[in-house]
């Protein structure tokens, strides 16, 4: 089955490597904020710096793996994006600048 | 019954248990992943479906726009929290001052109540009427300075539980995802966008840049800083505390970046040099973090300019010992050869040693500022007419352009400046005083200039160079200082020797050195050492009658070899000292016999 | 000035010796006197680090800089002038020559090749020093690039 997306290539390829970079950031930033330093504070104010981690390590952690996962779902062989079928087209669409929200897929049933 | 009141010992009151510098310890952490998050989410929100095209269905089945929307909310949660922490910092920096005195005060009426209570003893019942009254008046002014400072520390507990009260507040009100998306929404969320494009407009103007800075709210800033870290940080005009900040938080975003980058085999050769140049400023504040500026209880250290990719790779960096803004002496030296980023350990330890010693004068609070944010070329000191850097085009070009760096950064200092204007003294060592001499000719604008191990200045005179008095340590057995044209000749390749007497500059005492030959580039790299630091010091602290002086080159006294006459007499010297290892040496240095 | 000379291995090998004979010197300091003079004054350890660097520059190293720092809370009850006579005499105790003093508040003192300063502004910060321990360039350059390690207070 030959499913297509009509986007540049270099469009694709620079989606899943700015996707890749962005897991990489968010991956040092949830990592930073879990081990901020809170050496030293009184107990009431390390109490609150730890309610107000805990929920942002926790999205900004989940926001790096979803990053990586749309880095992984655009997968690149040689010049060319491998697409299984058309959802994951779509899916691959949604992750590409807005411009290209309306690119056509070719293939679909 | 004759009574004479002795109070009671004031007892120790609260620790300031958060202290300015782990409060910024933690604003820096709190900073940098906010700067990352702000990376992220603004390129996800370039890519995004702009709010007003594009149906709302369409724009939710967008997956990188629902990606962007939601890390918005983490963003405004952080900004919250980051302007917080910098309140909290600012008001345990008044808090950490007050203290200080208050303690200080309070183990002094302590001792004085010791003291009295001893008097009062041994006066006994023999003691006269008149010295019962005296010791009455010094117990009631004893009374009166307890009640003082019992009061005021009760006011400052007060401040200090509030402080915290506050910071705790903040944080608690977005704790939650819930509470970042109302942050994110909120209709007096700042904008930042706009203060990014008049910060834009602003820069390249210190003092109108100091003046707008200064006229933000600081949540205004603290979005600014988390923003564009890098071109806050680095702006000349923004205050040396805010770009200490804003560089702080670049530096570790940078660093978990690139660590990240690393563990996935993903750095390229750039980001690999300045990933390292970045380590080696990390180092360097580590190095320092435990030593604090008693005036405020913040790190000593401040990063005024961090590009760790810049200058072809060697990268770019400012460091100074104390606040310069609120300093009455600033200094700011500038290195020369081979400097570059990896090289800023043993030049930021002679800058801590001429911080100390100009403290030491006792004139006035001091910063002293290493300043690295040219690019000073690479090679041999003694031949630098053959370094490849400079690829054959004219020598002065990078000192030129150096200079003109160093009069932009001067006038940032001039234009973050508070109070009383600051005693400003610019030190330029070897390549560095003749990049030095063109920010002079450029207009910079320094109280003294001090001139070490010159190769040459860009003037024939100190007055055709600059208003500002000019110093110069040449030790005439530093052969780079022999390269000026002077009285003796000299090659002259980048200018006049400031040494001499026509030249015009005030030469202070540095000793000539050894003549070893194995010691020559000892003599260029030992001006912070000594008479020689001793004088720099006076000249920083303003005590210039301190400064003992020696004869210009050409004046009576001031005899000296020319460079060849230098290189031949040293070679004897060594052999006539018996050195087994000159011969060795020589072979090393042979580049010496191609000056001859 | 501290100074070594030589080029040779065996030379390198006694640089090295010398330089870290000196920095043990500096942690018996560490360990003996300023212990001595912390618990006299009743000041708590905050932080400290131990550090080196080069001389010169990187084409002349010429030697290495040695830079044990302390920093304490200010003495809990003793008044700084007191603080600052006890340090003095602990200081000339243990075999140190007190200088005089550049400015208010600070105490310096030498002995032999090491130089003790305490500066008692509100917290008391501690420099241990020695000038440039010359020593040859690789070795400089061996010792000058060591990370910065704290400094380990043992409280007791």
């Amino acid at each position: 089955m030959a499913v297509t997306l009509d986007v540049p290539f270099e469009v694709l390829r620079t989606a899943k490597i700015k996707w890749d970079e962005a897991a990489d950031e968010l991956d040092g930033n949830w990592r930073r904020l879990h081990k901020s330093s809170i050496a030293g504070f009184s107990a009431e104010v390390t109490a609150a710096v730890e309610a107000f981690r805990e929920p942002w390590v926790d999205e900004i952690k989940v926001a790096g793996e979803r990053a990586q996962a749309h880095s992984d779902e655009i997968v690149l062989f040689g010049q060319r994006v491998w697409l299984a079928d058309a959802d994951q087209a779509e899916r691959v669409r949604a992750l590409l600048p807005w411009a290209h929200s309306d690119a056509g897929i070719a293939g679909q049933p | 019954m004759t009574v004479i009141l002795v109070p009671a010992h004031v007892p120790a009151f609260r620790t300031l248990e958060s202290t300015p510098a782990r409060a910024l310890t933690f604003a820096t952490d709190l900073r940098a992943v906010t700067v990352g998050v702000k990376d992220v989410q603004g390129w996800a929100e370039g890519i995004a479906a702009p709010a007003w095209q594009g149906d709302t269905a369409a724009a939710h089945d967008h997956a990188a726009t629902r990606f962007a929307r939601r890390l918005d909310n983490a963003e405004a949660a952080l900004d919250r929290a980051v302007t917080a922490a910098d309140r909290f910092e600012a008001r345990l920096t008044i808090l950490s001052s007050l203290r200080l005195r208050l303690e200080e005060e309070r183990r002094a009426v302590n001792g004085d109540a010791t003291t009295l209570r001893a008097d009062v003893t041994a006066s006994g019942s023999a003691a006269t009427e008149a010295e019962i009254a005296v010791l009455q008046r010094r117990g009631e002014r004893l009374m009166t300075r307890a009640t003082t400072v019992i009061a005021e520390i009760e006011e400052w507990v007060r401040r200090y539980d509030d402080t915290e009260a506050d910071f705790i507040a903040a944080l608690a009100g977005v704790d939650t995802l819930v509470e970042g998306r109302l942050a994110a929404e909120d209709p007096g969320r700042v904008d930042v966008g706009p203060l990014v494009e008049r910060f834009d407009s602003l820069r390249g103007d210190p003092e109108r840049l100091n003046a707008w800075w200064l006229s933000l709210t600081r949540a205004q800033r603290a979005a600014l800083s988390t923003e564009i870290p890098h071109r806050v940080g680095n702006a000349n005009g923004i205050p040396a505390r805010d770009r200490d900040e804003a560089n702080r938080a670049a530096l570790t975003s940078d660093l978990d970046y690139w660590a990240q980058r690393d563990g996935d085999s993903q750095l390229s050769g750039e980001e690999r040099s300045a990933a390292e140049n970045a380590a080696h400023i990390q180092e360097q504040i580590d190095e320092y973090r435990a030593e604090l500026d008693p005036l405020t209880g913040r790190e000593l250290l401040h990063l005024l300019v961090y590009a760790p990719g810049s200058h072809s790779g060697d990268g770019a960096v400012a460091i100074a010992f104390g606040d310069p803004d609120k300093a009455d002496h600033v200094s700011v030296n500038v290195p020369g050869l081979t400097s570059e980023t990896s090289s800023t350990d043993g030049n930021l330890d002679k800058t801590h040693d001429l911080h100390r010693a100009a403290l030491d004068e006792d004139n006035g609070s001091v910063s002293s500022i290493y300043w690295l944010d040219y690019d000073a070329p690479s090679g041999n000191p003694i031949k630098p007419w053959e370094i490849p850097d400079l690829g054959g085009v004219a020598l002065t070009v990078k000192a030129d352009a150096g200079g003109e760096r160093f009069a932009d950064f001067i006038d940032g200092l001039r234009g973050s400046d508070e109070g009383d204007r600051a005693h400003l003294t610019a030190i330029g060592h070897s390549y560095g005083s003749t990049a030095v001499g063109h920010g002079l000719q450029d207009g910079a604008e320094v109280d003294d200039a001090i001139l070490i191990g010159s190769p040459g200045q860009p003037e024939s005179t100190a007055a055709s160079l600059t208003d500002a008095d000019v110093w110069v340590g040449s030790k005439d057995h530093d052969p780079v200082s022999l390269l000026g044209s002077g009285d003796r000749g000299g090659v002259g390749a980048l200018g006049h020797d400031p040494a001499a007497d026509d030249f015009g500059g005030v030469r202070f005492e540095t000793g000539d050195g050894s003549l070893r030959i194995e010691d020559l580039l000892g003599n260029h790299t030992s001006y912070f050492e000594d008479e020689s630091l001793d004088n720099m010091a006076h000249v920083v602290a303003d005590n210039d009658h301190l400064v003992t002086e020696q004869p210009h080159r050409g004046e009576d006294g001031g005899g000296h070899l020319t460079l060849s006459e230098l290189l031949a007499a040293s070679t004897g010297a060594s052999v006539l000292d018996g050195v087994g290892t000159a011969g060795e040496w020589l072979w090393e240095h042979s580049v010496l016999g191609g000056i001859l | 000035m501290v100074v070594l000379a030589g080029c040779s291995a065996g030379g390198d090998t006694e640089d090295r010796s010398r330089f870290e004979a000196l920095e043990q010197e500096a942690l018996d300091v560490v360990d003996g006197v300023l212990h001595d003079i912390a618990g006299e004054t009743d000041m708590a350890f905050e932080a400290g680090t131990r550090a080196t660097s080069i001389c010169g520059e990187s084409y002349a190293p010429r030697g290495v800089k040695l830079r044990v720092f302390a920093r304490f809370a200010a003495p809990a009850e003793m008044a700084t002038d007191d603080a600052m006579a006890a340090t003095g005499e602990a200081l000339t105790g243990d075999g140190w020559e007190l200088d005089p003093q550049p400015r208010e508040r600070i105490v310096l003192a030498t002995r032999e090749d090491l130089e003790i300063r305490f500066d008692f502004a509100g917290v008391v910060q501690v420099h241990i020093t020695a000038g440039c321990i010359e020593t040859s360039d690789g070795v400089a350059r061996e010792i000058g690039d060591r990370p910065t390690k704290d400094l380990d207070w043992a409280d007791g």
